[in-house]
């Protein structure tokens, strides 16, 4: 302990633009959790907990519907069905209620920015959300237009298996990461 | 919340008490991460059960699926709907011991078992109906107001599940 009183901290410098940025994004996380908004969620007896609630009976909907897309272009599940019957029935309610799910989470966001902005977990969780918007954006650019073509199929193809299992995986993590965060650091 | 009635017969206690006092509970107590690995289990059986009503009900409500014959989509649905319900049964068994006599007290928890049977016993009838739906038919008109009953009854038990961890 007594030789670090002496030590010298050796650590390059910061160079300006990463100072201000990491500083740019805490401090407008202090400006939400400040506000008058922020503040009525984070001190209400009830606010917080009705929509964590809503946030995690969202799950139901919106993972719950992408889960058996996923089981269908892997071929586990929903096998009888054509997969375009199970995507585009489904996808209605995935949409909604993943809209439920982005409300609610920037209103437990806004409530507690500054815990979330130190939060490993919350950093994963985003990390993880955006991963998932590109493999479905990318599903359904490139994979899912020759659909015709094994639609009718037990197993989709290989690029199509592989955007399922991703899918799930990644929604896996989402859920963990996203519990995860409550349980602090 | 002192509502007597929200809480078990004091004739349970022991049992809640030995529930509590197993090595398996003082293990999960004990341990800093074994309750929080637990509980995301849970969470993610979740997903699985209540995803798999939904889709189910959906049907039965005539909003989703549509075109699939309700008894071939119960058949295909119903794998995931027993193996969703036994995990959560698994993993909640494991929470409910790590706390026994927490949840002997907690009135969320009382409601949340109460809401279950009622749900599992609503679900056994209305799924036993479906696989007997023949397409050729005009869907029966139980079906809707008993799809929304027992979607209501599983959301409760969620809903429930959550404020017991809110006390």
């Amino acid at each position: 302990m007594g030789a670090n009183c002496f030590s010298v901290d050796r650590r390059p410098a910061l160079t300006g633009t990463r100072i201000s940025r990491v500083t740019a994004i805490l401090s407008i996380c202090e400006w939400i959790d400040s506000t008058a908004f922020s503040t009525a969620i984070r001190e209400s007896t009830w606010w917080f907990p009705i929509i964590e609630t809503v946030h995690v009976l969202g799950i139901a909907a919106s993972a719950g519907t992408i889960l058996f897309v996923d089981l269908r272009l892997l071929g586990i599940g929903m096998k009888r069905e054509p997969l375009s019957e199970v995507l585009e029935q489904l996808q209605p309610w995935t949409l909604s209620a993943f809209l439920v799910m982005v409300i609610s989470g920037a209103l437990l966001f806004t409530s507690e920015a500054v815990k979330c902005y130190h939060s490993v977990f919350f950093q994963i969780k985003v990390g993880l959300l955006v991963l998932a918007a590109v493999n479905a954006a990318l599903f359904h650019a490139k994979v899912y237009p020759g659909v015709e073509v094994w639609d009718n199929l037990p197993a989709a193809p290989g690029r199509a298996r592989m955007a399922g299992g991703l899918s799930l995986a990644l929604w896996i993590g989402i859920i963990a990461m996203g519990r995860a965060i409550a349980y602090g650091k | 919340m002192e509502n007597d009635a929200l809480h078990f017969p004091a004739a349970t206690r022991s049992l809640f008490l030995w529930c509590d006092s197993t090595r398996l509970s003082v293990a999960i107590r004990d341990s800093t991460w074994m309750f929080a690995v637990v509980e995301i289990l849970h969470l993610l059986g979740l997903a699985v059960l209540l995803g798999s009503l939904v889709v189910f009900y959906l049907r039965l409500l005539g909003l989703g699926m549509r075109r699939q014959p309700v008894a071939q989509l119960a058949a295909e649905l119903a794998p995931w709907i027993r193996g969703g319900l036994a995990f959560m049964l698994g993993t909640g068994l494991l929470l409910f011991f790590s706390e026994a006599m927490k949840c002997y007290a907690s009135p969320p928890f009382a409601i949340k078992m109460l809401l279950l049977s009622l749900a599992v016993v609503s679900h056994l009838v209305i799924f036993r109906r479906a696989l007997r739906i023949k397409d050729s038919t005009p869907s029966p008109l139980w079906t809707r107001p008993a799809a929304c009953l027992s979607l209501a009854l599983w959301f409760g038990v969620g809903l429930a599940g959550r404020a017991i961890g809110f006390q």
